[in-house]
């Protein structure tokens, strides 16, 4: 297991990294994600051995290796770009930790290496020089080339980034077949939702050098903790309201913005008259072609935007006499079928499961 | 005229400028003097002794340099900066003056005793290994660290990442990536310690078939008024110079580019 404890790292007197926490089981595929600039290549080079730790703590497998130097950490970096070393073979790259490094039974590893290769399907490379690879091609090696000596710790720096969707995809897959087959934990930093909800037992969301939420990725979808988390999923129906009961696990909140009650499920104990913030997921809202309001679980107004995406619409709806819009997420289908356009008058049912209460009362 | 022709025309400007200046030589060019001073002992002696003390000078240069450009261009100490300024004393101090200051060393407690007890610098050979290493030892730091820089600290770092120490990373990732950028500072320096001339006087003397490298021989032909013989010991040392210049520019195509 990877553990780190409450690490800060500081970039020229400024700390980038500020009190991490973070537990990653093996084996497992966990996925950082973040907004550009959040720290997430800074946390996985500190975790390399690439930045020095003002403060904390990494544990692996309960032996503390933060002051050890990045050969005898036994983590495997991938970067962003490959870095396949230009002056070497194909062949020659991924054999390089083999060769070089202190691999006891080198001969086995050659083996298991050369199985590797077979798996990625680059096996015809082998003897081509590093340069003038596809960017693909590139990536697979760097793979080969991480997985060769036998580490179980594989760290990747969105190693897929530069890669069309197709080739992305391919990679996914062979991605989740690697770690399944060799019992391999994975951390990988991307900023890409998709690719991380694909491949990710478990996700960390970091902003602005912490981690806000950890959890397996339905936890991080369905309940984001904070309104960073939200909006950094791309969620920006967020609105203020206020405690209006407090149940067993249950409190009922109103928001004035929507002049609608919601009654939503809470672990955690919160007063009455509290101010809080809600969340609502775009594609979790109906739309109904009408304009009655029934005892309140419709939510009336006006579509005022309508943008087409790759396979659905994103509806901007504004509820009547209110200053605040909302965005919902129809599927093309179901979009077809409605027949609305922009100016139609519309109602929103809003599912207790679509609403979610965000950490952080005012 | 636009830009590009302009700034082409400043491009051919300079090399006219040179070869004009090169071509001025030939004015008191005679073939005979030319070969009978290119195969005149004393001549052989000083193109033996020059490119004898040159390349050793460079190679112990390079040595030393390679350590210290890396640990410039890879790892932040205290003290860094100070060290990185100094290595420009040798260009912003005329040779003649490093010349002095190795006299001066030399004639010192210490210098004396090293030259009591271990070797004889002042006025021999290897006073002209001394005063050409370090005219030229911050120059080869300097460069070898241009071509280190140049390098991204990734293919390290990744190196590491596969249980490589850094001891053989440095063989196998850094020096093969920066062999070209090495080699050509190699021979930058080797040129320029051919060239040197202020910084050997001083500390060497200019004892024909002794300590007269090529840059003092001409020095002292001038002297003496003999301008033929002046003129075929620079067209020799022009050669010598273009020769490895040429060199370097075709090391220095790149295979590869980093992004």
């Amino acid at each position: 297991m990877i553990e780190l404890r409450e690490i800060t790292v500081e970039v020229r007197g400024q700390p980038l990294i500020k009190d991490v926490s973070l537990d990653i089981q093996t084996p497992s595929f966990h996925c950082l994600i973040g907004p550009t600039g959040c720290g997430k290549t800074t946390l996985l080079e500190t975790i390399v051995g690439l930045r020095k730790v003002k403060k904390g703590k990494i544990l692996l497998d309960g032996k503390d290796i933060t002051h050890l130097p990045t050969y005898l950490r036994g983590f495997a970096y991938v970067p962003q770009d490959a870095a396949l070393f230009p002056h070497l073979t194909v062949e020659e790259n991924i054999m390089y930790g083999i060769r070089h490094g202190s691999v006891s039974d080198k001969q086995s590893r050659y083996k298991v290496a050369m199985e590797i290769v077979e798996i990625l399907g680059i096996s015809h490379l082998l003897k081509r020089k590093a340069v003038n690879l596809s960017g693909g091609e590139r990536q697979r090696v760097a793979l080969a080339r991480a997985l060769a000596p036998g580490y179980k710790y594989i760290l990747l720096d969105e190693p897929l980034s530069a890669l069309h969707k197709g080739m992305k995809k391919e990679l996914w897959f062979l991605l989740k077949d690697l770690q399944k087959r060799y019992n391999l934990t994975f951390l990988m930093v991307s900023h890409d939702l998709e690719e991380a909800f694909f491949l990710a037992d478990t996700i960390s969301v970091m902003i602005d050098g912490r981690i806000h939420q950890t959890g397996t990725k339905e936890s991080i979808y369905s309940k984001p903790k904070t309104e960073e988390v939200a909006r950094f999923l791309g969620i920006k129906n967020i609105f203020s309201a206020q405690i209006t009961k407090v149940d067993s696990n249950r409190v009922s909140v109103y928001c004035p913005e929507l002049s609608q009650t919601f009654t939503l499920p809470c672990e955690k104990s919160l007063l009455n008259n509290t101010f809080v913030k809600i969340g609502i997921h775009p594609e979790s809202v109906k739309v109904e072609k009408d304009t009655v309001q029934e005892n309140g679980k419709k939510l009336s107004g006006k579509v005022e935007r309508i943008f087409e995406k790759a396979s659905s619409y994103l509806v901007v709806f504004r509820p009547y006499n209110s200053r605040v819009t909302m965005e919902v997420e129809i599927p093309s289908m179901e979009y077809k079928e409605l027949g609305i356009g922009e100016g139609s008058h519309v109602s929103l049912v809003l599912k207790e499961s679509s609403i979610f209460l965000l950490d952080g009362s005012q | 005229m636009s830009f590009k022709a302009l700034c082409i025309a400043f491009a051919f400007s300079i090399f006219l400028f040179y070869v004009g200046l090169t071509l001025s030589l030939f004015y008191f060019f005679e073939g005979e003097t030319f070969l009978e001073t290119l195969l005149s002992e004393r001549t052989l002696f000083s193109i033996k002794i020059s490119l004898l003390a040159a390349t050793v000078a460079t190679i112990t240069s390079v040595i030393l340099a390679l350590p210290a450009a890396y640990a410039l261009s890879r790892f932040e100490f205290k003290g860094k900066y100070i060290v990185d300024t100094i290595l420009e004393l040798p260009m912003v101090v005329s040779p003649s003056a490093i010349g002095a200051m190795l006299l001066i060393f030399f004639s010192n407690p210490l210098g004396s005793w090293i030259q009591e007890n271990y070797i004889q610098v002042v006025f021999t050979f290897y006073g002209i290994i001394v005063a050409q290493f370090v005219t030229t030892l911050g120059i080869a730091t300097r460069l070898i660290k241009a071509s280190m820089d140049e390098i991204p600290t990734r293919f390290e770092s990744v190196a590491q990442s596969l249980g490589v120490s850094p001891f053989k990373v440095f063989l196998t990732v850094t020096l093969p990536l920066s062999k070209k950028g090495i080699v050509a500072a190699s021979i930058l320096t080797w040129a320029k310690a051919i060239g040197e001339f202020g910084a050997t006087i001083t500390l060497a003397g200019s004892m024909a078939m002794k300590t007269e490298t090529l840059p003092i021989a001409i020095f002292m032909r001038l002297a003496t008024a003999d301008i033929e013989g002046t003129v075929a010991l620079i067209l020799i040392l022009i050669s010598v110079g273009l020769f490895t210049l040429y060199g370097v520019r075709l090391l220095t195509k790149k295979d590869y580019t980093y992004d």
